[in-house]
């Protein structure tokens, strides 16, 4: 299939390639080539971000299967959707910014399916059976934790902690003020508070006592 | 509240930025020294590695990427809308009345620098030349800078769809697409090179 140009991507940089590989486009670059119909680029960027995408959207939803059928959903709108990418701001927070509203879009829709079943709760995200293994009572406690959060709570923890993003591309991914993204951590932060003692006893501690 | 307060709590919020980092530099070097200040910040600090930590290796089945990727190009390929109600079929007649209209309306308007757009040599959809490439150009560049570029590099350009950024660029005599591609990918206005391949 052959589309016509992008659209205006002037004032951003001019960075073609990752850096030190001249064979490897940058997102940028590939985001510019599936604007322009290549399916070859779209492959490429679909094969970066599948696995990020699919995890991300798994913290998002709790399951597996819909995280699967969101990933494949998002990356069907950057294909539509590239020429709109503007340049402006990274390629890879362009594209989470799709996952992140796609996201939270299905999970109200599963929500209120839910509802209409009268099977609510956290259960999604609550293994029932008690376990002595220490990588699953990690997995369980987390698990928990985080079924107390909200949405936004859970997405803004995992871009900062799984996904490493800055504070500033959060607020960009999630269309919020840095302060909203301060306001929501710090509140996840609190209610996470009861198991953070015991996450810690679970993880093996840092190689160092330096911060990064 | 206090100075040493205000600096302990800003430290407090930046601290997931700082397991992560992150952070700018005057950020970070405060949480440093708050760190080096504060028991509690350091506990925190403990608790906070451990969380991201946690987080990270907590992981889902993942489903094999090519079936996925050959299931969204099967959806790409995929004709929209087997079945469309009226009102939509009707809204979508005058949208896309609207959209020639608009285009034919803005067709010189919208070329780089006011020239003309690219004019269309071939018909890729019948046959991509074996060896092609297609190289996307910043929206900026005009048209003559394009043809000056694709010379420069020995290339010939094939194909250049009206109004649009990108062109299909084959090598010219005594020269192969890879070192095409390579001189391309040197040029200031190129954004991407790359063959067009038969993807899955």
């Amino acid at each position: 299939m052959e589309r016509g140009g992008y659209r205006q991507m002037s004032g951003r940089p001019a960075v073609h390639h990752a850096a030190g590989s001249p064979r490897e486009p940058d997102d940028e670059a590939l985001l510019a080539a599936v604007a322009a119909g290549d399916r070859q680029a779209f492959s490429t960027l679909f094969l970066r971000y599948q696995d990020r995408l699919h995890r991300f959207l798994y913290r998002l939803s709790g399951s597996a299967d819909l995280a699967d059928e969101l990933a494949n959903d998002v990356m069907l709108v950057v294909w539509r959707q590239a020429g709109r990418y503007r340049g402006d701001a990274r390629g890879s927070t362009w594209i989470l910014g799709i996952a992140y509203r796609m996201g939270l879009k299905a999970l109200r829709r599963v929500r209120r399916r839910r509802r209409l079943l009268t099977f609510v709760g956290a259960e999604l995200f609550i293994h029932a059976d008690p376990t002595t293994d220490p990588a699953r009572e990690l997995t369980d406690l987390l698990e928990q934790g985080l079924a107390r959060l909200s949405p936004e709570q859970r997405l803004v923890l995992e871009l900062t902690y799984y996904l490493g993003l800055s504070c500033e591309e959060i607020g960009r991914v999630a269309g919020c003020p840095v302060n909203t993204v301060k306001t929501r951590l710090f509140h996840a932060r609190r209610r996470l508070k009861h198991i953070l003692p015991q996450l810690e006893r679970l993880t093996p501690p840092p190689s160092t006592e330096d911060g990064p | 509240m206090s100075g040493a307060n205000a600096r302990f709590e800003r430290a407090q919020a930046l601290l997931p930025w700082y397991v992560n980092g992150t952070l700018g530099e005057d950020d970070h070097a405060l949480v440093r020294d708050m760190l080096n200040e504060s028991l509690e910040l350091r506990r925190e600090y403990r608790r906070q590695q451990a969380l991201a930590a946690a987080m990270r290796s907590r992981d889902a089945d993942r489903p094999s990427p090519q079936r996925s990727l050959e299931r969204t190009l099967a959806r790409i390929d995929r004709p929209a809308g087997r079945v469309l109600l009226p009102a939509l079929a009707a809204s979508l007649v005058l949208a896309m009345a609207g959209l020639v209209l608009g285009l034919v309306l803005s067709r010189d308007a919208g070329s780089p620098a006011g020239e003309a757009a690219f004019r269309t040599l071939a018909d890729p959809a019948q046959e991509v030349p074996p060896g092609a490439l297609r190289v996307v150009f910043r929206a900026a560049t005009t048209r003559g800078a394009v043809t000056d570029a694709v010379g420069r590099v020995n290339g010939r350009l094939v194909y250049g769809p009206p109004g649009a950024h990108w062109v299909l660029v084959v090598p010219g005599a005594g020269v192969t697409a890879d070192e095409v591609r390579t001189r391309l990918l040197a040029e200031p206005g190129v954004v991407y090179a790359e063959p067009v391949g038969n993807a899955p």
